[in-house]
């Protein structure tokens, strides 16, 4: 599943040159450009190849790790992607544990407390969280906790390696704004699983043989409620790493999303082909181990 | 033996449906249980009262519908969330009286001195956890044994429900047991604390016919080596036949007949049991042909008053419609909740 | 002697009865399909709101020059970044133009740019997902590796390379929230298929001999068709935050013309001087958003399964 999808992918990538309105290596070059600078283009491309050709060139130097040179600084787009991955992937990762940590009490409390006022209000709050655009969000708790309240910075990264604490403050605010739909698509899958799993015969058999209520539901409930939540846990990730790109740039984090912004504008090819097919393949990679986790969950799914 | 027989000849040895409650392990006096709708708490079982004693087999017979299932919840302190006990009723064991207890008091009576066994082998263990892992964290959580003792005594009770090589199969998921051999599994769970009461719900209608029987053997096998009172609730007169001492009919929340199996079999003294003996397929209904019983039970939001059975009751006449009916002694150990019941003349399977 | 064999008692009351009145209480009222979501839907209060909300909402957008109280586009640069007053009851903007008027004006562009997302989605996805359940074989397989990459891809990332081969602007960008929403269409309507491919009255249609298109018409699009006014609605609130993502980006809708996006993009670079400028366009994103959500949550529990009564 994981190689032909990934191929499949490469094709999608490499065809947006296709979809380049026009001769590309006009387009690419931008109003101004001589014809020398056009055909410096089309030949660092290789647009004047067959396109399988192209292809061919572009699939199996990407294999090796080499995603091709920016149009524009010739930097090493694999080189860029490197040193800018960390800040993405800490801000996905803080994401992460900031969803989990709200989704996990909420899902919980209002599966088991089902129509009480806690239930109404982690239901009625992920609603919210659905809607709420990142760039708002952001925008929100910038005012309040950065500008108002002065207690966490608004913009600006710091390397783990170099200061923890200080990395993980820059992340507080941006991982929550990324981290908001995620937690509040995560509450409602586990409200809706564990409230399932709970109506289940063998819940009621652990009631039946006396395992204390906190034991059915964070044992045998959780456990049962799991597979679900982290199938929606992995399409998360691929909204974050995609919603990353909002956050970066409403925050000033120097992240993948501001090299894809900047491409975009600049209409750099090989940068956004590169941090497509990159990011892509990471989502991947994280099916394939959420694919892995299943086994673990679900001894029937192992068995298969 | 003749079709009815108010005068059976009195047993000292068995009366004690009314008198000797104390004997019994679980007794059950005046239970209802009602339900929150949006038409407001209706009454889904009403003043139903029984007892089993140790090494006894007590069988609760009805429809769905009829209450059966819900009065066994109830017992258990299982109700699910909208229902809940009426008042005025008691459901002890040992002596000890349950419907008082705090949720605490109650997990730690549940799965150790009183057990239950339910109708789907299939989808009542947990897919998630090791057969084994299952029945030791009951042991554990009742004793306190090392987790290698709970272990070993998963494997023993394994044995005991008669699972070949149990030894080994405590390592399966429930996925990789047959149907009748998940509900020996849930059986030896529900034994692995030696309770003095086991309440089974339809344990055997989601089995295969020769397996039923084996389920059935075995219950009652365990039942006598372990001395435990046992409640079995069915639709199904077959297996009452084959397995209980004495019975309970249930129709649309109340307790219709109470009696010992023969009498009750022999000589029914409520035209339901009537009714449900002739619908019994493999039955030999004396003189008659199979006849089912027409219509429906009805909802619990329909009881009304007077005899519940009467629209569906060839008996019936306009007394019946009037007025509570009491469930009345008509021989010694031996009650029936009908105004006919001494007039008319009811045909039984001997 | 076999039962068959006995005599008949004559006085058996059993034989021949059928309950008195009231023994069979089974109802027997059947309710339209329409009646029945009519019915559920009704009662679901919040969905109800949602709708009346957001036809309010298309009424504005559609009225707006009538409705807003100032022209959206008029500068008055004495006025700049003015907090809500009388005159202008959501303040000014950098340039002085009036909030509450832009956002009437925004809500035109909001809604049609999802609108037109959703229709290039659903434009894109009824069809494939139809032929894949349908024929099901190397066509499905093929529809359905597509499908699966397509959303391998992080959904906002796809969009901005698109937008980004393509050019920026606000077309682009609902064209690229289009393709990537088309998955979501293709999956649900092979699924909704393959749920009625088998069912008597599709077997019975295709065994009298009618053609294969006339067959997806008229038997299979309308049984798909619940699940898919489901997601559209859905979709549609995506779609706007989407539109809102990449217009705060400057990948949308281009001055001077502003959607609730773009108004709270170029509102965070005043965030200290003028926070209500990026509150109130904030609003009505997720107003309206939520009221999208809502609806589709309610929509689905109001067609839910139909219980088939016993084939006949």
């Amino acid at each position: 599943m994981t190689v032909p999808i990934l191929v499949l992918a490469s094709f999608l990538v490499f065809g947006l040159v296709l979809l380049v309105p026009g001769d590309p290596a006009i387009t690419l070059a931008g109003d101004n450009a001589t014809e020398e600078q056009i055909q410096v283009i089309r030949d660092r491309l290789g647009l004047d190849d067959p396109i399988h050709v192209q292809y061919g060139r572009w699939a199996s130097a990407a294999v090796q790790g080499d995603l091709g040179d920016s149009l524009f600084s010739g930097r090493s787009v694999t080189k860029s992607i490197g040193e800018r991955l960390p800040v993405t992937v800490s801000l996905a990762a803080v994401s992460v544990l900031i969803a989990l940590m709200i989704a996990i009490p909420a899902g919980l409390l209002s599966a088991t407390r089902r129509g009480t006022w806690l239930d109404t209000t982690a239901t009625v709050g992920a609603s919210l969280g659905l809607a709420m655009p990142s760039f708002w969000l952001g925008a929100v708790l910038a005012l309040i906790f950065a500008l108002s309240l002065g207690w966490l910075p608004a913009t600006g990264y710091v390397p783990l390696t170099e200061n923890p604490f200080e990395w993980f403050r820059h992340l507080v605010l941006p991982g929550l704004t990324l981290g908001t739909s995620a937690a509040a698509e995560t509450t409602r899958q586990l409200r809706a699983s564990l409230g399932d799993v709970l109506q289940q015969d063998y819940v009621r058999t652990a009631r039946a043989v006396g395992l204390r209520s906190r034991v059915v539901v964070l044992k045998h409930g959780m456990k049962n409620a799991a597979m679900p939540v982290v199938t929606v846990l992995g399409f998360q990730v691929a909204f974050l790493l995609g919603g990353s790109v909002i956050v970066e740039q409403l925050f000033a984090l120097p992240g993948l999303g501001g090299l894809a912004i900047r491409a975009v504008l600049d209409r750099d090819l090989p940068v956004i082909q590169g941090v497509v097919l990159f990011t892509t393949a990471l989502v991947v990679s994280i099916n394939l181990l959420v694919d892995l986790m299943y086994g673990w969950l679900n001894p029937k799914v192992r068995a298969a | 033996m003749s079709a009815s027989s108010p005068e059976a000849a009195p047993d000292a040895a068995t009366d004690h449906i009314l008198g000797h409650a104390l004997e019994n392990v679980l007794d059950v006096r005046g239970l209802t249980v009602e339900f929150a709708t949006e038409a407001g708490w209706i009454t889904v079982v009403e003043d139903v009262s029984f007892g089993v004693r140790r090494g006894e087999t007590l069988a609760i017979v009805g429809e769905s519908g009829s209450g059966k299932s819900v009065t066994s919840l109830a017992c258990m302190g299982l109700l699910p969330p909208a229902g809940r006990v009426g008042p005025g009723g008691s459901v002890s064991l040992n002596g000890v009286e349950l419907l008082s207890q705090r949720r605490r008091t109650l997990e730690d009576i549940r799965g150790d001195r009183i057990a239950m066994i339910f109708q789907e082998p299939m989808t009542s263990l947990d897919p998630a956890f090791r057969v084994g892992d299952q029945i030791a964290e009951v042991v554990r959580r009742h004793r306190r044994v090392s987790r290698r003792a709970a272990r070993a005594r998963a494997a023993e009770v394994l044995d005991l429900v008669g699972i070949p090589r149990a030894r080994e199969r405590v390592r399966d998921y429930p996925h990789e047991f047959s149907g009748g051999m998940r509900q020996r599994v849930m059986i030896a769970m529900a034994l692995s604390c030696e309770p003095d009461v086991v309440i089974a719900d339809e344990p055997t209608t989601a089995l295969d016919v020769t397996i039923q029987a084996q389920v059935l053997d075995l219950l009652r096998s365990l039942r006598d080596e372990l001395g435990m009172g046992l409640v079995v609730i069915t639709h199904d007169l077959g297996v009452v036949a084959d397995i209980a001492d004495r019975v309970m009919v249930m129709y649309a929340g109340q307790a219709v007949e109470t009696g010992l199996v023969d009498d009750l079999f022999g000589a029914p003294r409520h035209p339901y049991t009537e009714g449900l003996l002739r619908s019994m397929p493999t039955a030999e209904v004396r003189g008659t042909r199979l006849a089912s019983i027409p219509g429906q039970p009805p909802p619990p939001s329909r009881f009304g008053d007077g005899c519940r059975f009467a629209p569906r009751c060839p008996y019936a006449i306009d007394e019946c419609r009037s007025g509570a009916l009491v469930l009345r002694r008509v021989a010694n150990d031996h009650e029936a909740r009908c105004v006919r019941t001494d007039e008319i003349v009811l045909g039984g399977v001997s | 002697m076999t039962e068959l064999d006995r005599p008949i008692a004559r006085e058996d009351p059993w034989i021949g009865f059928t309950g008195w009145e009231g023994a069979s209480a089974v109802s027997d009222t059947v309710e339209t399909p329409f009646r029945r979501f009519r019915r559920r839907f009704l009662r679901q209060r919040p969905a109800v709101v949602a709708l009346v909300f957001l036809v309010g909402l298309v009424l504005v957008a559609v009225f707006a020059p009538v409705v807003a109280p100032h022209d959206p586009l008029v500068q008055d640069l004495r006025n700049t970044l003015q907090g809500p007053s009388s005159e202008h009851w959501l303040g000014t903007d950098e340039l002085g133009r009036d909030v509450l008027s832009r956002m009437i004006f925004g809500s035109r562009v909001s809604l049609l740019a999802a609108a037109q997302a959703v229709v290039l989605a659903l434009a894109l996805g009824v069809l494939p997902g139809l032929v894949a359940g349908y024929f099901g074989g190397l066509v499905d397989t093929a529809i359905s590796r597509l499908t699966d990459t397509l959303m391998s891809f992080p959904p906002l990332l796809l969009a901005i390379a698109i937008v980004g081969v393509f050019g920026p602007n606000l077309r682009n960008a609902m064209i690229a929230v289009g393709i990537i929403f088309a998955p979501r269409f293709i999956r649900l309507t092979r699924a909704s298929v393959l749920a009625v491919k088998e069912e008597t009255f599709v077997e019975a249609s295709r065994s009298i001999g009618t053609p294969t298109m006339r067959v997806l018409r008229t038997r299979i699009l309308p049984n798909a068709l619940s699940p898919l006014v489901v997601q559209t609605s859905l979709s549609l609130g995506f779609a706007m935050l989407a539109e809102a993502g990449l217009s705060f980006l400057g990948l949308g809708v281009q001055p001077p013309d502003a959607s609730w996006g773009a108004m709270v993009g170029r509102a965070y670079r005043f965030l200290n001087q003028s926070p209500t400028l990026v509150i109130f366009p904030g609003v009505a994103i997720v107003l309206a958003v939520l009221a999208f959500n809502v609806l589709g949550d309610g929509l689905r529990d109001s067609v839910g399964r139909e219980i088939r009564r016993g084939a006949s």
